[in-house]
């Protein structure tokens, strides 16, 4: 990963340990405000569920940062060389379609069997998203009791 | 300036290289810009949208689906910036039978 992205997602997503631990409340615990940035782990943390289990000791981020745009990250150890390997994937909206920003790959709108997967993850997430964090209606947006 | 697709992201590739390789130092977070690397970055900038639009110009209308998708991601700012404490009830129960719920939706984004 290029040190521009680490510094990106380091920037957006911070230490997940220190999130995760600060998720850990009692529940008679006083909730506390949280910052847009830690309500995007929040949110990243339904992200990564959509996907399914992650391999031992892996690590998946997935997330929407603003209307036009998406991330993907995900880092593991490699069976074949038992080095940490990571990934970030950037998907930029644009009118003409979604642009697929990845580290050492071409620049390529997505299409077929990906462009479906991306739009039912994008989906799940709004509406998973909308309803367990915020208690949203995810078709109306108003909060629901 | 237009240029062919495939040229476009070579040229996007190396020049991406470059610049991170010369803006962002991992030993400390100065960035040092110069006229050569501001010259470099819109010559990105100028790349990026000649991909953007050689590769669908018939398309250059707002797609149903990224209208849907940008509505969702403005309704996903607007509820961060309207969170209120107090409606965050996400307790430790909820969070281990939504995790339950979530993993029977799987599948594969790179399929």
């Amino acid at each position: 990963m290029s040190s521009l992205f680490k510094k990106a997602i380091q920037l957006i997503t911070g230490d997940s340990n220190d999130i995760a631990a600060s998720l850990r409340v009692p529940k008679t615990h006083e909730f506390r405000k949280y910052s847009e940035r830690e309500l995007i782990q929040l949110e990243s943390e339904i992200g990564a569920k959509l996907f399914g289990p992650l391999p031992a000791g892996g690590r998946r981020e997935f997330f929407c940062l603003d209307e036009n745009t998406w991330i993907w990250y995900e880092e593991g150890v490699s069976p074949q060389t038992g080095r940490l390997e990571t990934s970030t994937t950037r998907y930029e909206i644009h009118d003409n379609g979604i642009l697929k920003v990845q580290e050492g790959s071409r620049y390529l709108f997505i299409e077929g069997a990906e462009l479906e997967n991306f739009l039912k993850a994008t989906r799940l997430y709004y509406e998973q998203v909308a309803r367990e964090i915020y208690k949203r209606d995810p078709q109306t947006g108003k909060i629901v009791a | 300036m237009p240029m062919p697709e495939q040229n476009a992201n070579t040229y996007l590739d190396q020049q991406s290289s470059r610049v991170d390789a010369t803006l962002f130092d991992d030993n400390d977070t100065r960035i040092d810009l110069h006229a050569s690397n501001l010259a470099q970055v819109a010559q990105i900038a100028a790349a990026r949208e000649a991909i953007v639009h050689a590769t669908k110009p018939e398309q250059l209308t707002e797609l149903p689906f990224i209208k849907e998708l940008r509505r969702e991601g403005r309704e996903l700012k607007r509820f961060r910036s309207e969170y209120d404490a107090n409606t965050f009830n996400l307790h430790e129960d909820e969070t281990d039978q939504n995790a339950a719920h979530l993993t029977q939706d799987k599948f594969d984004l790179a399929a």
